[in-house]
């Protein structure tokens, strides 16, 4: 990531600190901003998930909230029904959603561009309806509810305890993909997006690479699924629709797409974007009086924000801040050439 | 690294600097401000204006005025279970006014166990209606089970001998048709149903179910949706041939826009009244008058009157606490459970005929229904106020 | 036997409706290779429009239709000059987001203005129906289903032999060539976008008519987006059609199947349906196959 180990060394330490010291702050606001960081951290997940498919194999999906609906339920059923504890639930989350990734991912394959899109969508639809539908297992629109576990007698959807839990397994998430386009299997994604026919004359198995895209990320879907599962504690098909899965697509544009931190800038955006704008409004409240235009005006700019980053930042957040990254180096950069002038010269500046 | 921690650094600073309240009384408000089911969000409006309108004409209650605190629930269960945590983390609410009965059985823990804070919710369902495990929870009339029930009952009388659901597949559908099939109330009354027909809440077209109700043929059908698909449901009764009078709604089915769009082919349709309507001439609608003459008020209805009705129900129980504890505020956590205990013990409430006289011994305000009928483009009652148990 | 013709007529009545939006997305597909995701609130906003005319401006009837086509392409040639036109050549995804982006602020826009109530739609239409095998038809599915043939008659002329049909033809396929060829792609762009706009509006006064006004209309959107694939992308007959076998599909679906696998099967009906139209054609019934060259 570009800083070497004695410069970053004391950031590195200081944010490990603020990390681990916040949640047991006093502050007034602290539950609450957990609560947001909770649900961030979730968010990021599920970003880094699209990313992997969308952003970097080019596969637009718009199914995510569907796949996340699928972890969830796994984790609640196997909860309620069976009984096993979170560790072995999580993971069974990601790995019942990445064999539901792949089934839906098969037959899209020979599909592109808008079509396949339109399957995505008919999967978020249908998976939806079976929520809704397959009442023994899911008890429809009901929902399921769950008895949070305890860690240590306190329960996980407690604000702190989830805090430690989430941030950490967004921390691996976010290791997790770096890593990953790192290999052999990430750069034939990115060959994929690029131009899938070249990819399948330098022999690239593309139907292959496409499905395993799909597995993986519908892991990272059903790991987020099911954390938010154990966080709301109740679960029904209405907190997986459609509009979910827009706002996770909106935060890999909004953020970057096919970039590692694109999803993680996308995913804070997206989640505290709206609290913003509420706080802005009631600031503004004495003189704007209206509430439910308030509400109309969190659509509005949301709205606005997504077509000003597409039509001027289309490569999103993470471009902007690098961007802004390098002009801070570049200028330091200068600063210390301009420095080791040699000595005769004087301190001349370019 | 450094950029996202300085990112994230920033959010977390420029959070803190905006709005917290200087609290008096801080009230929570949530209701559907945009999403679906906004056609009855004027309950939403209703406390908050009330608890304004205390405050300009009284000072708020003995020198303490309100903060009422409106937010959008979006009638999604996350979005709710965020604005509840906001209202009562960051502003420190007495009350809340809650929404949907998924958003309120999600909340259950955090009501009544971890964070104890009372909770009044628009949903009637049954589900939430337990004194002894949820005795934070109160809902303000009879619930929508009830309501079933008193609509069989008066099917019964007219002589019917089979019966039909029709209604959304959410759970606000579902559970109150599910809930009376299993207490096998028809059977008690030898009614027979016939079917239960669901319908995708936001398809722009009912007219296959309406065949299959045609083809059914039942007696009465029992619509258990509120008015934007009840609009829906009549218009494409009529399209094929069956009538508006077999029709019977819930209390989410008394407005004047059914009547209005559909002219005469809402002629006959029935629906439950559990409170006052805009306009009647009683009492508290002369407040609501008042109030209007300098505010603008966002939905002149039937449901923005039930939401007057709670307003007046908080400052009630405010009024009790605060001349308990001598005019003083007490700390949030005591003003709660005052709060709690003093709504449990209000009993003969009068409303100044928004509804009738409101007891909470039983959490449930009150339990009693009116039939109306649409005859000449509006509601006339056929029946009087009866009482569900 | 009766059934099943009620059951059609029915779906034929809702599905021209759908044939009619389905039209406008195609139409903005056919000209600029764009999807258009905000279809559906072009349908709600010009719907809107129309009401805010007549009932709250008290204007005629026939000066309201007219004002609301000129603001509905206005609106669209605004969309086209301050938005698409920056995402020509862009990625898929980007077009896609872009168009709900706008779809969003229009229905924030539209909530801001006039609220989350329902509305009663003004008679625009003479109160006659017929009776069709059973089933009242008002005068405005009548409406609906004239326009919508017409409009596809007047469109396959216009794309086939006209001057201007044929230049947007010609700019969707290869703008740069287009433009070598003298055809001013900004003009057709931004044509098709005020045209797609009224026929939107269109759609949205008679979808308004059958039901009440509200900001929730423009989830239709959405569900013409199998009558589009069923179609083909590129294809107005195919819209046409595509928009009465699936209106018929969801009435079919809602009266004999639904019964047996529960509730609210017509809504993924045409969803299922799409699926597999989708695995055994690829480009839908009546699209023409990409060819992609490296």
């Amino acid at each position: 990531m570009g800083l070497s180990h004695r410069k970053g060394r004391p950031y590195f330490l200081l944010f490990l600190a603020v990390f681990i010291l916040f949640p047991f702050s006093l502050f007034q606001y602290t539950k609450y901003i957990l609560f947001l960081v909770n649900m961030t951290a979730i968010a990021v997940i599920g970003a880094l998930g699209l990313n992997i498919l969308t952003g970097y194999t080019g596969l637009i999906s718009l199914g995510q909230a569907g796949f996340m609906g699928v972890g969830a339920y796994t984790v609640a059923i196997l909860s309620t029904k069976v009984g096993l504890p979170m560790w072995i639930n999580l993971p069974a989350a990601g790995i019942i959603t990445t064999l539901v990734g792949i089934i839906v991912g098969t037959p899209s394959l020979r599909l592109k561009g808008f079509y396949l899109a339109m399957s995505t969508l008919a999967a978020e639809f249908l998976l939806e309806y079976v929520f809704k539908n397959w009442e023994s297992m899911t008890q429809g629109v009901q929902g399921l509810f769950i008895t949070p576990p305890q860690v240590f007698g306190v329960h996980i959807n407690n604000d702190r305890v989830f805090y430690f839990l989430s941030v950490s397994l967004a921390v691996l998430a976010v290791i997790g993909t770096r890593n990953l386009f790192r290999t052999n299997v990430g750069r034939a994604f990115i060959a994929i997006r690029d131009r899938d026919i070249a990819a399948e004359l330098i022999g690239i198995n593309v139907f292959k690479y496409k499905l395993v895209s799909f597995a993986i990320s519908s892991f990272y879907a059903g790991v987020a699924g099911g954390l938010w599962c154990y966080y709301m504690t109740i679960i029904n098909p209405e907190a997986f629709q459609l509009s979910i899965s827009i706002d996770y697509v909106a935060m890999i544009i909004v953020g970057g797409m096919g970039t590692l931190f694109g999803s993680v800038y996308g995913a804070i955006f997206v989640v505290l974007l709206p609290e913003l704008i509420q706080r802005l409004m009631e600031v503004l409240q004495p003189v704007l009086h209206m509430e439910y235009t308030f509400a109309a005006f969190k659509q509005i700019v949301f709205g606005v924000i997504i077509v000003i980053f597409l039509v001027f930042e289309p490569k999103g957040l993470a471009e902007v801040l690098s961007r802004l990254g390098s002009r801070v180096s570049n200028r330091k950069r200068k600063e210390a050439v301009q420095n080791e002038s040699l000595p005769g010269t004087g301190n001349s500046k370019i | 690294m450094k950029r996202l921690v300085g990112l994230a650094v920033v959010c977390l600073i420029g959070f803190m600097g905006l709005g917290a309240y200087a609290a008096e009384i801080p009230v929570g408000v949530y209701g559907t401000l945009t999403g679906t089911d906004t056609d009855v969000n004027g309950m939403s409006y209703g406390p908050k204006d009330y608890l304004t309108y205390i405050n300009e004409k009284a000072g708020g209650v003995m020198g303490h005025k309100y903060v009422p605190v409106l937010l959008d629930g979006k009638n999604q269960i996350p979005e709710e279970v965020k604005v509840f945590k906001r209202l009562v983390d960051v502003d420190k609410v007495v009350v809340v006014n809650g929404w949907s009965t998924g958003g309120t059985k999600a909340l259950r823990d955090q009501i009544n166990t971890l964070v104890k804070v009372p909770f009044q919710a628009q949903s009637l369902s049954k589900d939430v209606l337990d004194p002894e495990k949820y005795p934070f929870i109160y809902l303000l009339g009879p619930t929508y089970e009830d309501q079933v029930i008193i609509a069989m009952n008066w099917a019964k009388q007219k002589g019917a001998k089979t019966f039909a659901f029709i209604h959304a597949d959410i759970e606000y559908g579902r559970a109150p048709c599910r809930n009376a099939i299993e207490q096998k109330v028809p059977e008690k009354l030898g009614l027979k149903v016939l079917g239960d027909i669901e319908y995708p809440g936001a398809s722009p077209d009912l007219t296959p179910q309406l065949l299959r109700i045609k083809e059914m043929n039942p007696d009465y059908v029992y619509i258990q949706d509120s008015v934007n698909n009840c609009v829906k449901v009549l218009r494409d009764a009529a399209k094929v041939g069956v009538p508006a009078s077999k029709f019977i709604g819930n209390n989410y089915d008394f407005s004047h826009i059914i009547p209005e769009t559909l002219g005469k082919d809402a002629e006959g349709f029935k629906a439950i009244q559990i409170n006052a309507d805009w306009g009647e001439n009683i009492p508290m609608m002369k407040e609501i008058e008042e109030y209007a003459k300098t505010h603008t008020i966002a939905k002149k209805d039937t449901y923005y009157t039930k939401g007057w009705v709670q307003g007046k129900v908080i400052h009630e129980v405010a009024t009790r606490v605060l001349k308990k504890s001598s005019g003083k505020v007490p700390e949030i956590s005591q003003f709660r459970l005052m709060f709690r205990d003093e709504w449990e013990q209000l009993s003969n409430f009068d409303t100044g005929g928004g509804t009738p006289p409101l007891t909470y011994k039983d959490h449930q305000g009150h339990t009693q229904a009116r039939i109306l009928e649409i005859r000449g483009a509006k509601y006339g009652s056929i029946s009087d106020w009866i009482k569900t148990h | 036997m009766e059934l099943l013709i009620q059951v059609l007529i029915a779906g034929i009545t809702i599905g021209s409706i759908y044939s009619l939006i389905a039209l406008g997305v195609v139409l903005i597909f056919k000209s600029s290779g764009v999807i258009n995701f905000a279809q559906g609130s072009m349908v709600m906003v010009g719907a809107f429009i129309t009401y805010a005319l007549v009932v709250q401006f008290k204007l005629p009837i026939l000066l309201s239709l007219a004002l609301t086509f000129l603001i509905a392409g206005l609106m669209g040639m605004i969309i086209e000059r301050f938005v698409l036109r920056y995402l020509a050549g862009a990625s898929l995804i980007s077009v896609i987001m872009v168009t709900m982006g706008i779809s969003y602020i229009m229905d924030g826009g539209a909530l801001a203005t006039w609220g989350s109530s329902n509305f009663t739609y003004p008679k625009l239409f003479p109160p006659f129906s017929m009776q069709i095998g059973g089933v009242k038809v008002s005068s405005v599915y009548l409406w609906s289903f004239l326009a919508s043939m017409v409009l596809l008659v007047v469109f396959l002329f216009f794309f086939k032999y006209s001057k201007m049909g044929l230049s947007m033809r010609a700019a969707a396929d290869n703008q740069k060539l287009a433009v070598v060829l003298g055809i001013s792609a900004r003009r057709v762009l931004s044509l098709t976008w005020i045209i797609t706009s009224a026929v939107a509006t269109a759609g949205g006064i008679l979808l308004a008519s059958i039901s009440a006004l509200h900001v929730n209309l423009s989830y239709i959107g959405l569900v013409v987006f199998p009558v589009v694939i069923l179609g083909g992308l590129d294809s107005i007959a195919g819209a046409v059609v595509g928009g009465l076998i699936v209106g018929s599909l969801e009435a079919i679906a809602g009266v004999y199947i639904a019964p047996y696998l529960g509730g609210a099967f017509q809504q993924v009906a045409s969803f299922v349906f799409l699926l597999i139209i989708l695995l055994i054609k690829p480009y839908g019934l009546f699209g023409t196959k990409e060819i992609e060259r490296l």
